[in-house]
């Protein structure tokens, strides 16, 4: 019984079962099947809440793994098991909308979380400060036209050198940058259905 | 002659230099851009009093960027007496809410249930776009607090994306697409972004091409929409230090490289 609930057979079929509805139901307007359609998307909101709750009990699975071999950053890896015990018990306990909870997440985490990205933002100028090197012609253009792009549309000042920076930006905006993310963004497209199908006939054995 | 920086020295003169905008703070010029000022179109011709959507899709670690956006939409949105649905699809957006943008509405004397919603989070990311687009009574029964959506007015001829004129985003990683593929596309709802910076150079393809009304550029579109709204906030007053910050990574990008060609045309000499 086990084999064949186990079976990749089933699974595969489940799959393209869903798929096939999900499809259908994008381009015909069927009672039957946009109900179906709409419980198999309600389905997918549950199971993916499900995962949130199965990725805090992996990480707490490898980080008990460290501190039991005292790998690396070990003393981390207590204070991130607590924090997840504390946070979560105060969670449940108390509600994600009392006092303590909105005290921990704006007082606590709210503080760390913005230093670190602030941090970033200094790291990034240190960082193109020793790796960005105009060797070639190609770094040549890309540092150009971020400059231009930065003076131009990121900050106000563009206006004050010249009203050519903010027009050229713009049109770097409009015509190069529009094209070439076009093009991404469709062959992203395309490979994910080619994904997709590979997938849903069983060829693509990663998944 | 000038060697290698260490790279604490350059974090120090930067952390000095940012600041100093936020201490004496200067004048910058506010011309406004074409995507904020088509943001700004397509919410004011939303009838008064309309229920719309708003999706809060920043995490904490974004605050820095975006509070000034949920501060100076909180504002607008009172203006117009707008009726507010709240959702997250990101897992901090409704802490957020209650601590950034719940005390405008409620300075404001807007009521939980019949001026506002928070649906609070869901997950599931695409999946999730798609389902409340459909049917939001599928996959949420109970607001943020624990209150039956069909007990709550506010919620009575709410239940998919044809019954919003307009979806407004404060976005930190991909909401305006999934909203532009699962809301916009599909049923033609306008979508109107405020992203960070980073974002909104990803999106204004999309806004080139039409799929998204309006959007706005990080704290420099926020600067603007609290200019043409009459709001300065936060962002206005951070303008001086993002453009300070924005110039110093240019500076020292090209310091980097006087730095690096002097000593390689000097080995060059020794060889």
């Amino acid at each position: 019984m086990s084999g064949i609930i186990k079976s990749r057979e089933i699974v595969l079929g489940l799959t393209l079962l869903c798929a096939i509805i999900m499809a259908v139901n994008y381009y015909v307007s069927v009672q039957v099947i946009s109900t179906t359609a709409s419980t198999i998307v309600s389905w997918g909101v549950i199971i993916s809440a499900f995962s949130v709750i199965l990725g805090a009990i992996i990480t707490i699975r490898f980080h008990l793994g460290r501190i039991q071999k005292k790998r690396g950053d070990w003393l981390w890896s207590i204070w991130l098991i607590i924090s997840i015990i504390v946070v979560y018990t105060i969670g449940i306990t108390f509600t994600a909308t009392s006092y303590i909870y909105q005290w921990i997440i704006i007082n606590v985490l709210s503080g760390l979380s913005e230093t670190v990205y602030s941090l970033v933002g200094l790291f990034a100028i240190t960082a193109a400060y020793r790796s960005f090197r105009i060797r070639n012609t190609d770094a040549g253009i890309l540092f150009a036209v971020a400059t231009i792009v930065i003076i131009g549309q990121n900050i106000p000042i563009g206006e004050m050198i010249s009203p050519v920076i903010p027009a050229f930006a713009k049109w770097i905006l409009d015509y190069p940058n529009v094209a070439a993310n076009t093009a991404v963004v469709m062959a992203e497209l395309v490979v994910a259905t080619a994904y997709s199908i590979r997938l849903l006939i069983g060829r693509e054995r990663g998944a | 002659m000038v060697k290698e920086i260490d790279r604490r020295i350059i974090i120090g003169i930067s952390m000095i230099i940012i600041a100093i905008p936020y201490i004496f703070p200067f004048p910058l010029p506010m011309k406004i851009q074409q995507s904020t000022r088509d943001a700004w179109d397509n919410m004011e011709i939303v009838p008064d009093g309309s229920t719309i959507l708003f999706a809060i899709d920043v995490g904490l670690s974004s605050l820095a960027e975006m509070k000034g956006g949920l501060v100076v939409l909180g504002k607008y949105f009172i203006e117009r007496q707008f009726k507010i649905v709240i959702v997250s699809f990101y897992s901090d957006g409704p802490v957020i809410f209650s601590s950034y943008f719940e005390p405008i509405l409620n300075k404001a004397g807007y009521k939980l249930g019949e001026d506002w919603v928070n649906l609070g989070y869901i997950s599931g990311v695409g999946v999730a776009y798609q389902s409340i687009a459909t049917d939001i009574r599928s996959v949420v029964q109970t607001d943020y607090y624990g209150n039956q959506i069909d007990s709550l007015p506010i919620m009575k001829n709410i239940n998919d994306a044809s019954d919003f004129p307009i979806v407004v985003t404060i976005d930190a990683y991909n909401s305006v697409r999934d909203f532009i593929k699962y809301w916009g596309t599909p049923f033609g709802v306008p979508i109107v972004g405020f992203p960070t910076g980073t974002c909104y150079m990803v999106y204004y393809s999309d806004y080139a091409l039409g799929l998204c009304e309006g959007l706005t550029n990080g704290v420099k579109g926020i600067a603007e929409f609290e200019f043409i709204t009459n709001y300065p906030g936060t962002a206005t007053a951070g303008i001086g230090a993002i453009t300070v910050a924005n110039l110093l990574l240019i500076f020292f990008v090209l310091l980097g490289n006087i730095i690096y060609f002097r000593d390689r045309s000097k080995k060059v000499n020794k060889i």
